[in-house]
């Protein structure tokens, strides 16, 4: 036991010491990414989630109107919008309604003076610091739930058993959304984990266009200093939490789909 | 077999362009996809007549810099007095190159592993879908960053590679799907009972089977690859003095273009990318009603 717990001090991954970033050289780099990441988890978690509820809704809508005019104009508006480069989309935000406008503040995740508290004042001060980097991020993302949605949803609308209830009588509200949505739904979940990485990838650019203080970035800032101890350390930050988000999204698909519980 | 083929075709076509024509065709029917088409049609046309369209050189500093839109530089210059609209221009050249290089080497890399993966069972295929897996899990944007950052020579050819070695890995994993369920159909089996060879096996009579998968493939790789070369150039790891619409992103973030009303100088390049991205994923749509049925337009 003992000597276990000493190995593990001398080591350097299992201990967390990447040694001294060049970018932060008072903090370990440990440190540097402990204080960055709560920023990230919950700017990058937010919107994910609100990025695949808002996604896949308008998914299942599109795919129930499948060659209407509410499955076009989604199409169309997610294909254009998904193909927007994150970063870009945040230097016109940050130009139209932070410079232009002042709507929001231009930069930081807090105001400068102020440091972080759980305090409501400080909740409601940093809540408007992510509006912008949270838009920018749902607007990017939301488009591939929304075709992956619409394609599984013309896919379960084929199968006999929509038809069945379809035939039955059922409302077609409730043949949408319990029936053909609940199933079209699975594929989604799964590849809600996988996801991450891109939403990861355009945070870090996002994240470094506004400044703000998470491990995206960090990582911006590691790249412009050439600070290799810290990119190493981000690196394998950013791949544990995809392993525990690819874990979590497993268990949540074993409570959703009843087949996979044996 | 093959001189029957040639006798009945009309004229010497070789079967590869016959196949290409068809299937640019059943595209063309396809509206997306045909809008796709003729967007991504009017970016290559840009690309390769740039030289004609471009009313000054893209590198030459022959202007006074950081100047605003007007008639003579319709889209500003940069700090170093380039004109931006020819650099415009120009720039389609390396987003097609990088897009479509990357595409190529990521969907190579794919359909090589997963056709060997799904192929070979056991224990080649449980290395290769460890290997797979690894670069799924791996974020694709990050680590491209550090490896550009790692590696030194700033080229385009550089990105090209960094990207096609972080995008492989979604199309590989289909690709193995795909050709284990091919594996044991009869027309398979009786290849390899008439003695054909593992290589010519899978890559001659179950590779055709998955087209559109490839193709799909291929599309969505160049689409990622057309964005990452943006990113890594905007963050500043391309070559700087590459003219393309990442490293004009770069120099107007550099200048504060936004702030000194050079706005053009990131919406156009920006807005250009997305074109480009736009295209390519409308022809996906085309692929992938090809394969799919379901979701063909009535």
């Amino acid at each position: 036991m003992e000597r276990h717990h000493q190995r593990g001090t001398d080591g350097n991954i299992a201990t967390l010491r990447f040694g001294t970033s060049y970018s932060f050289p008072s903090q370990t780099v440990a440190q540097t990414i402990g204080n960055a990441l709560p920023w990230t988890l919950v700017l990058v978690g937010a919107t994910t989630i609100f990025a695949f509820i808002i996604g896949t809704l308008l998914g299942v809508y599109a795919g129930w109107h499948r060659g209407r005019l509410p499955d076009s104009s989604i199409t169309v508006g997610a294909t254009f919008f998904g193909a927007f480069p994150p970063f870009w989309l945040g230097l016109l935000l940050l130009y139209l309604l932070a410079f232009k406008y002042g709507w929001f503040p231009i930069k930081g995740g807090y105001s400068p003076g102020t440091s972080p508290s759980l305090s409501l004042s400080f909740l409601s001060d940093a809540l408007r610091h992510s509006v912008l980097p949270a838009l920018t991020l749902v607007i990017t993302t939301m488009s591939g739930w929304v075709f992956g949605m619409r394609n599984n949803m013309i896919n379960t609308l084929g199968e006999d058993f929509v038809t069945f209830a379809e035939a039955n009588g059922l409302r077609s509200r409730t043949v949408a959304l319990r029936y053909a949505a609940r199933n079209a739904l699975l594929p989604n979940v799964t590849a809600f984990g996988l996801s991450l990485g891109s939403v990861v990838g355009g945070a870090v650019l996002v994240e470094g266009v506004f400044s703000y203080p998470g491990v995206g970035g960090l990582l911006f800032i590691a790249v412009t200093n050439h600070d290799f101890p810290l990119m190493q350390a981000l690196l394998l930050v950013f791949t544990l939490s995809m392993l525990v988000a690819i874990f979590i999204v497993d268990l949540l698909y074993v409570r959703l789909d009843p087949r996979v519980r044996r | 077999m093959s001189t029957t083929r040639h006798s009945t075709g009309r004229r010497a076509i070789p079967g590869s362009l016959r196949f290409l024509g068809r299937a640019l065709r059943t595209l063309w029917s396809n509206g997306k996809a045909r809008t796709g088409l003729i967007i991504l049609g009017l970016i290559i046309a840009t690309a390769v007549l740039a030289p004609v369209i471009a009313p000054h050189s893209p590198t030459a500093t022959t202007f006074p810099p950081y100047r605003g839109p007007d008639s003579v530089n319709w889209f500003g210059t940069t700090g170093n007095g380039q004109d931006v609209f020819s650099q415009m221009i120009y720039g389609a050249r390396v987003s097609l190159l990088v897009g479509f290089g990357a595409g190529a080497v990521a969907t190579l890399v794919a359909v090589t592993l997963g056709l060997v993966a799904g192929y070979r069972p056991g224990i080649v295929d449980e290395v290769l879908g460890f290997v797979t897996n690894l670069a799924l899990v791996v974020p694709a944007l990050p680590l491209m960053i550090i490896l550009a950052a790692y590696l030194q020579g700033r080229s385009v050819w550089t990105i090209v590679l960094v990207v096609a070695f972080t995008s492989w890995a979604t199309g590989a994993r289909v690709i193995r799907s795909q050709t284990s369920t091919l594996r044991t159909r009869e027309f398979v089996t009786s290849a390899v009972f008439s003695g054909e060879r593992l290589f010519r096996v899978a890559f001659r009579e179950i590779l055709p089977n998955m087209t559109s998968l490839v193709a799909a493939s291929f599309f969505a790789a160049a689409t990622a690859a057309v964005l990452a070369e943006a990113s890594l150039e905007f963050l500043g790891l391309g070559n700087p003095s590459t003219v393309s619409w990442g490293t004009i992103l770069y120099s107007a973030q550099q200048q504060n273009a936004l702030l000194t009303g050079q706005w053009l100088m990131v919406l156009a390049p920006g807005l250009a990318i997305v074109l480009l991205m736009v295209s390519l994923t409308l022809i996906n749509f085309g692929v992938d009603a090809l394969s799919n049925p379901r979701l063909r337009e009535k």
